[in-house]
């Protein structure tokens, strides 16, 4: 089995990060119903196509703002980052942007990013304007993906995007000999079986 | 106490784990899961267990008494490895092998007879034997042919009522790793941490080359452990001492800022600082005393594998808590473990924290994700240290 690639769960408290990751990996979403899982961390396998695939390594982090300067420490290792901002919540947007200085300055060198604009489902109360957040994503050479925890809406698009965007990168170091721990691309024998597998739980 | 087995389909090997109520204890045994292994329990005088099991090895011929304390007793039989009887505390793993165990029962006067492997037939006779050596001895006026007679003197005891190790094999394997590692490991006097990891993952495979060793793929860890324990025996202060002086400006600065905070703060306030959530805040003096009093004993072990899962210990008492006090039923993510982990690490005061998280961190060779408590744990005295504004 190929070794899981750390990423991270970026984003101001109370923005969904938990939900998303918890949707993505068990199909969940916490609306008060009973629980009693660690949405911490997580392991997924991502269907690349063609016969391949990656294991990602989910790590949440705090979001709240006391414990923003620590969370650096996080980034080590880590080869993409999820940064999550809340659409019903313009603050929450202008918070990604320091992030990804933050990514810039301390992650990994070359660490990929995808931001998502959580709580889609919820449009009537939309804080954002779409052309100035995809603007800025594309600036900063992220995809950019409207997600809801609530109904899944783009979760599975954005954490596969981000697994062929690492595991590009990943190809591009195996060639230049550049082999790091961890960053290994499964082959998978029966790609339709792992297709289904994809779907389910992590 | 609870019994507990797993089977493992590639080996007759199987692992039994049994829980005391006071002491969690998990040990390993060969033991036929087959049926027609026998098991008996006779009265006996108690007080004179090592006079008894001195009579009981006088009377097995051809079994050989492998392992001894005050508490039981292992004979065994191992028709082509005459090493064995030389080798008297060492356990081998044959298919041709048979097994029998004598635990004293406390509180019961009476001696529990197991058959753990074998032919039943041939074990059932040696057990015979052992009947007659324990009636002799309780009275010598009196000789019995056949154990139904001893039988009915028994007293039957169910396993839950029995507080005792029954399976204390893993005995035999330290002390089968500790004559191997005592003949033959060399410890270099300068060595890092990787060159150690490096060190014990080397010993590990000379030892599953090891004849008399059992090597299922459930004991193996076991042996990582105890391979560990031998060598951090040895080397652990020197080592440690080394990174309590590389940390120590680091753990001053943190006392002295917990200290501070706990002077002019009251608990409650602490908390509100926090941003600890209401729901996650138990009814007690001192929120989540159970972690804090565990992450205290970290104190008592000496190897990085054990101090690692001391610190994942005081996680699942945080997450336990945490579950049990959580009325909104929400799922706890980072934004709510971190908080009472900040908590924890204020309020436990744990000498040279820091050298103890990095001693644990820079010998684990495993995937991050194993060690993510120790990132937590780190970024907690940071916190408390650096960010927490008094």
């Amino acid at each position: 089995m190929s070794a899981p690639i750390k990423i991270v769960m970026l984003g101001e408290g109370r923005v969904g990060k938990t939900c998303l990751t918890l949707k993505y990996c068990k199909d969940q979403f916490n609306e008060n119903q009973q629980s009693s899982i660690d949405a911490t961390f997580f392991e997924k396998s991502v269907d690349l196509g063609g016969g391949k695939n990656i294991t990602l390594a989910i790590w949440d982090t705090a979001g709240q703002e006391i414990f923003h300067a620590l969370t650096t420490v996080y980034y080590r290792d880590a080869y993409g980052a999820v940064l999550v901002y809340d659409v019903t919540y313009k603050e929450s947007f202008m918070k990604v942007e320091k992030w990804v200085e933050e990514l810039r300055s301390f992650g990994t060198k070359d660490i990929s990013i995808v931001v998502a604009g959580n709580k889609s489902d919820m449009k009537n109360q939309m804080q954002i304007d779409k052309n100035e957040v995809e603007e800025y994503c594309k600036k900063i050479g992220a995809k950019h993906f409207f997600t809801s925890a609530k109904s899944g809406i783009g979760i599975n698009e954005m954490f596969k995007s981000l697994g062929e965007s690492i595991s590009i990168k990943v190809q591009a170091q195996e060639s230049k000999g550049k082999k790091k721990k961890g960053l290994q691309i499964k082959d998978v024998k029966d790609p339709k079986k792992q297709n289904q597998k994809n779907d389910g739980c992590c | 106490m609870q019994q507990h087995s797993e089977s493992d389909d590639q080996s007759p090997v199987h692992v039994i784990q049994f829980q005391d109520k006071n002491n969690e204890i998990e040990s390993e045994a060969l033991w036929d899961q087959e049926e027609g292994q026998q098991e008996y329990h006779i009265q006996i005088n108690t007080d004179r267990i090592l006079d008894i099991f001195q009579s009981i090895e006088t009377q097995i011929d051809p079994f050989t008494c492998v392992f001894k304390t005050n508490q039981q007793m292992i004979v065994m039989y191992k028709q082509k490895l005459p090493l064995l009887r030389r080798l008297g505390y060492l356990l081998c793993k044959s298919e041709a092998k048979y097994c029998i165990i004598l635990v004293k029962l406390e509180n019961q006067n009476s001696l529990l007879i197991k058959s753990l492997k074998g032919d039943s037939e041939i074990n059932d006779g040696i057990m015979k034997k052992i009947g007659n050596a324990i009636y002799q001895f309780s009275d010598k006026n009196q000789h019995l042919s056949h154990i139904d007679e001893i039988m009915q003197v028994q007293i039957y005891i169910r396993h839950e009522d029995s507080r005792f190790n029954p399976f204390h094999l893993d005995s035999l394997s330290v002390a089968m790793i500790y004559k191997h590692l005592q003949d033959k490991i060399v410890i270099p006097e300068k060595i890092n941490m990787k060159q150690l990891y490096n060190l014990v993952e080397k010993e590990h495979d000379k030892i599953k080359e090891e004849p008399l060793l059992i090597k299922s793929i459930q004991v193996s860890q076991f042996h990582i452990f105890t391979i560990e324990r031998y060598i951090f025996n040895k080397i652990f202060d020197q080592m440690m001492n080394q990174y309590i002086e590389k940390y120590q400006e680091r753990q001053e600065q943190v006392d002295q800022k917990k200290m501070q905070l706990r002077q002019k703060y009251s608990k409650a306030d602490l908390i509100h600082s926090l941003e600890i959530k209401d729901q996650y805040l138990p009814q007690s003096e001192i929120p989540y005393h159970e972690a804090i009093n565990e992450l205290k004993l970290i104190n008592l072990y000496k190897t990085p594998t054990e101090m690692l899962k001391q610190f994942q210990y005081v996680l699942v008492l945080i997450r336990g808590v945490a579950f049990q006090c959580n009325q909104k039923e929400e799922i706890i993510a980072m934004d709510d473990e971190l908080p009472i982990l900040i908590w924890v690490a204020l309020m436990s005061d744990v000498p040279n924290l820091y050298a103890k998280i990095f001693f644990v961190d820079d010998y684990i060779q495993e995937i991050e994700n194993e060690k993510r408590i120790l990132t937590n744990l780190r970024v907690s005295l940071d916190y408390i240290s650096k960010e927490w504004k008094l």
